[in-house]
């Protein structure tokens, strides 16, 4: 089981410790059977050959425009946070990793493995992401330019960002 | 040449905008000063997009959006709204998991507190 870090701030004493929320179909189980929880009404738009456009009643299956991806984490990294899965890359600002080396993503604040979403709070303790950085890139040039009118006042200078592009080989869960 | 560079920034302009320098330069220039401060908008302008989607999606589930992100701050969850959105778009039953536990949290503390916190108007 994934442990949670204890926030410095604020925490609710009244919530039993444990936040894995197992959604392993539509229906939803665990504790909120206190409340009635309104199950998801999408519409299915695909389009039958020779039937027109056909929507059924309930899903049986998460709806299909929904990407939903089996494993993901949610990761803040170079002062954003993403959403990360393995096998793609992602862009930030520049981390200090060389490039060709493998680095270890800590501040992890949701995973998705396994039909459970784990949400941190505010980082998970035993989940890393694994990466390889692939290269220091610059971003494209944006043209700064300052201008006052009638005031004898104009300043131009132009602004590349560095960025490091990394890839996500593996996502660790305890 | 600075004319030519002007005139290069200056394409998809409308009329002599784009082809006479005279008319090209202040246009060129005030598209440039739009552009630095539109860069900073941009920043603004996603950031009530996200709300706008989140909202609506918490609305999905019963939830008004004040009362989402109060119930996750107190949760100290500090999954920003970028990712929140994008959780409801593309993993609504995360999202939906995420709902749930605010919504746990808060019928926990009204139970306590002895008031419904939900709102009159559930959608």
């Amino acid at each position: 089981m994934l442990t949670q870090i204890n926030s410095p701030g604020h925490t609710c004493s009244r919530l039993p410790g444990g936040v894995p929320h197992r959604l392993a179909s539509p229906v939803l189980v665990g504790r909120s059977q206190l409340l009635s929880a309104k199950p998801l009404q999408k519409r299915d738009v695909r389009r039958q050959a020779g039937e027109g456009i056909r929507i059924p009643e309930a899903p049986a299956s998460p709806p299909p425009y929904a990407v939903s991806t089996d494993k993901y984490a949610i990761v803040e990294l170079g002062g954003h946070q993403l959403f990360v899965e393995e096998g793609r890359w992602y862009t930030v600002n520049k981390l200090v990793a060389e490039p060709g080396s493998k680095i270890q993503l800590r501040r992890v604040m949701g995973v998705k493995s396994g039909g459970n979403f784990t949400v941190g709070r505010p980082f998970l303790d035993n989940v890393t992401v694994e990466a390889d950085v692939v290269e220091d890139l610059k971003g494209p040039k944006v043209m700064i330019f300052k201008y006052r009118p009638k005031k004898h006042y104009r300043k131009k200078t132009g602004h590349r960002q560095p960025l490091t592009k990394f890839l996500v080989t593996k996502i660790q869960t305890a | 040449m600075r004319k030519e560079r002007i005139l290069e920034l200056a394409k998809g302009f409308r009329g002599r905008r784009k082809n006479c320098i005279r008319v090209a330069r202040p246009a060129v220039e005030k598209a440039l000063v739009y552009a630095f401060r539109d860069r900073r908008q941009k920043k603004r302008d996603m950031r009530t997009l996200w709300i706008q989607r989140i909202s609506a999606a918490a609305r999905e589930h019963g939830v008004k959006y004040s009362n989402l992100m109060h119930g996750l701050q107190q949760d100290n969850i500090m999954i920003n709204r970028k990712v929140l959105s994008e959780l409801a778009m593309y993993e609504p039953y995360s999202f939906q998991a995420l709902v749930d536990q605010v919504k746990f949290m808060r019928a926990g503390t009204a139970a306590l507190s002895g008031s419904s916190d939900l709102g009159p108007a559930l959608a």
